[in-house]
């Protein structure tokens, strides 16, 4: 509830970005408004709509920067009023343009009503929904990185016992396996002449793959070949930020009706009375019995299908086809042939019955679809955190056991020739060439025992991707 | 160097190892010790109950008992008898027993022993 207030008053949401994006849909406004007096200038309405944007934008940044440094949240209250304050400047712009370029009467009051009224019932909304769409992105990018890491944990998880003590006890080969054959090597080539600073030297070079040995059973990177957490990534496509399941269908039917009909009747009223009213109140209400009735449909799709792609694309359909009917019905409702104003509306009602819809079921349903997600992302990290728990117990517990069966056959032997030939060295250096051979070939023959130890230690691999399948 | 108060004593090597057992009975060859072997827990045991030597120096992980049944029993055996355990398991360091850890250093070791049996060291 709170973070829908925070959406509602989220003025601030709409960036200079997303202010131009309006444009389009602005246009689509301005060409409607100035067909209530004929077939529009082309010239007239691009440079009036060029204007509206620009003077409105000024005037909405310099207010909502006033606002902001008052007050951290705009209340809808203030919100409304910001959008009335955009439409009276709309309204005016509009006004200056059409009578600098067309000359005549502006029809003041008819336009300002017309902005102010679109603009207090959309800027809201809009700012609504940009503020919520941000909250989907960052929620996104946390779920999608949520699930990365419990992914992650889940296959640490998964690894069996075996496939563990094959990893270590393999990293513990690869990394002292070669350093005793370089040994061994060494103590061979130099057995007939070798001193004291040898035995010395190669004693020393033991003690360290020793100890290189057990650093790596108490600590190896098992985490070594699981990728890395990739940085947070916002979705691409706006696709993935607007495809979900709609809630409150038929209340957002019945509010993309009421808005529609703020944008379409004030003007038919100034375009040809009250005759152009009741075709306008006609157009809406099958436009909204259609939305309505698409929502059924969608619904009854939802309970049968479970495919997000496939619901979404069941929504664009009904909007275009509620849509589609109103204009049909623009034309129908003029079987005498259409004015320039009934022209502009039949093809102008189309797009503006989409967005509509699509922005009333977005808004509405936003809030409550990004608390699901943030609550699924507390789901996925409690989860992470007690498969990691289970995973790092059981990993030390591996280790342990590991560290008892290393330390006889391989670094107990290890130490022993390091105590080989670190004791001849001191004891009595190289004076006794028998005592000496007699200690190398003991050493190596240790040596090669240890070898042996380190690589009947390793079972078959075990191979990742088995794991990650299973998940 | 001279070591002063020695007298011939018993020592009881107990190592699984045969390198281990080879390179303590040449090292202790320096002293005045009569050495003896063992390869298994139980060996070492019989050792030291029918033996009573002066000194056990022991791996922690051999074939047999578990370390700490060997040490009660050993104990039990010869109360007061100096132990003295090698073993590369650094977290047995620290406790109710003389430790030396493996590789250890042969005047690390020639000391520990002096200094079980009593004997002071004198460079001479």
């Amino acid at each position: 509830m709170a973070e829908s207030r925070i959406a509602v008053g989220g003025i601030r949401a709409v960036t200079l970005s997303s202010w131009f994006a309006l444009f389009p849909g602005a246009l689509m406004l301005v060409v409607l408004q100035e067909s209530t007096t004929g077939f529009p200038d082309p010239f007239l309405v691009v440079v009036s709509a060029l204007a509206q944007h620009v003077v409105s934008g000024i005037i909405g940044v310099t207010l909502v920067g006033l606002l902001a440094s008052r007050s951290a949240l705009g209340p809808t209250t203030v919100v409304v009023f910001v959008g009335a304050v955009i439409g009276l400047t709309r309204g005016v712009t509009s006004g200056v343009v059409h009578l600098t370029i067309i000359g005549g009467d502006s029809e003041w009051g008819a336009r300002i009503t017309f902005w102010v009224i679109a603009s207090a019932v959309w800027l809201p909304l809009y700012a609504h929904t940009m503020s919520q769409t941000r909250r989907r992105q960052n929620l996104m990018a946390e779920n999608l990185l949520a699930r990365r890491r419990r992914d992650r944990a889940a296959i640490m998880a998964a690894q069996s016992g075996a496939y563990l003590r094959d990893r270590i006890v393999g990293a513990v080969r690869d990394a002292i396996a070669p350093a005793l054959v370089d040994i061994r090597d060494r103590l061979t080539q130099l057995q007939p002449t070798l001193d004291t600073a040898s035995f010395s030297e190669i004693g020393r070079r033991l003690g360290q793959v020793a100890d290189d040995a057990a650093a790596i059973v108490a600590t190896s990177d098992r985490d070594a070949e699981i990728p890395a957490d990739d940085a947070p990534r916002y979705p691409s496509r706006i696709a993935a930020l607007v495809r979900f399941e709609r809630d409150r269908p038929f209340f957002a039917s019945a509010l993309a009706g009421a808005v529609l009909a703020a944008l379409i009747v004030p003007n038919a009223l100034i375009a040809d009375g009250w005759e152009d009213v009741a075709e306008a109140v006609l157009v809406v209400a099958v436009i909204t019995v259609g939305l309505y009735c698409a929502a059924i449909a969608v619904a009854a799709y939802g309970r049968s299908r479970r495919s997000g792609r496939g619901q979404f694309t069941m929504v664009m359909v009904g909007y275009l086809t509620s849509a589609a009917l109103g204009s049909i019905t623009v034309v129908a409702a003029n079987p005498l042939g259409l004015d320039p104003y009934d022209g502009v509306l039949a093809i102008v009602v189309v797009p503006a019955t989409v967005l509509s819809a699509l922005a009333l079921s977005t808004a509405i349903s936003l809030g409550s679809v990004n608390d699901r997600v943030e609550e699924d992302t507390h789901l996925l990290v409690a989860e992470t955190a007690r498969l990691t728990e289970a995973a790092e117990r059981r990993e030390h517990e591996i280790r342990e056991s590991l560290t008892a069966v290393l330390h006889g056959p391989v670094q107990g032997r290890l130490a022993a020739c390091v105590m080989a030939l670190t004791f001849h060295a001191q004891e009595s250096g190289t004076r006794d060439p028998a005592r000496t051979a007699y200690i190398t070939e003991a050493v190596l023959d240790h040596l090669e025992l240890a070898s042996h130890e380190l690589d009947a230690l390793i079972t078959t691999p075990v191979d990742l991707s088995t794991l990650e399948s299973r998940l | 160097m001279t070591l002063h108060g020695t007298a011939e004593v018993t020592i009881v090597i107990a190592d699984d190892d045969g390198l281990i057992r080879m390179i303590l009975r040449r090292a202790l060859a320096t002293r005045p010790a009569v050495v003896l072997e063992a390869t298994t827990a139980s060996t070492c045991q019989l050792l030291v109950e029918t033996r009573s030597p002066d000194l056990v120096i022991t791996d922690a992980h051999m074939p047999g008992a578990p370390f700490a049944d060997r040490l009660d029993a050993m104990r039990g055996a010869a109360p007061g008898m100096p132990i003295l355990v090698m073993s590369g398991d650094q977290s047995l360091a620290g406790q109710s027993f003389d430790f030396l850890a493996k590789p250890a250093e042969l005047d690390d070791l020639l000391s520990a022993v002096d200094r079980l049996l009593g004997w002071q060291e004198e460079t001479g």
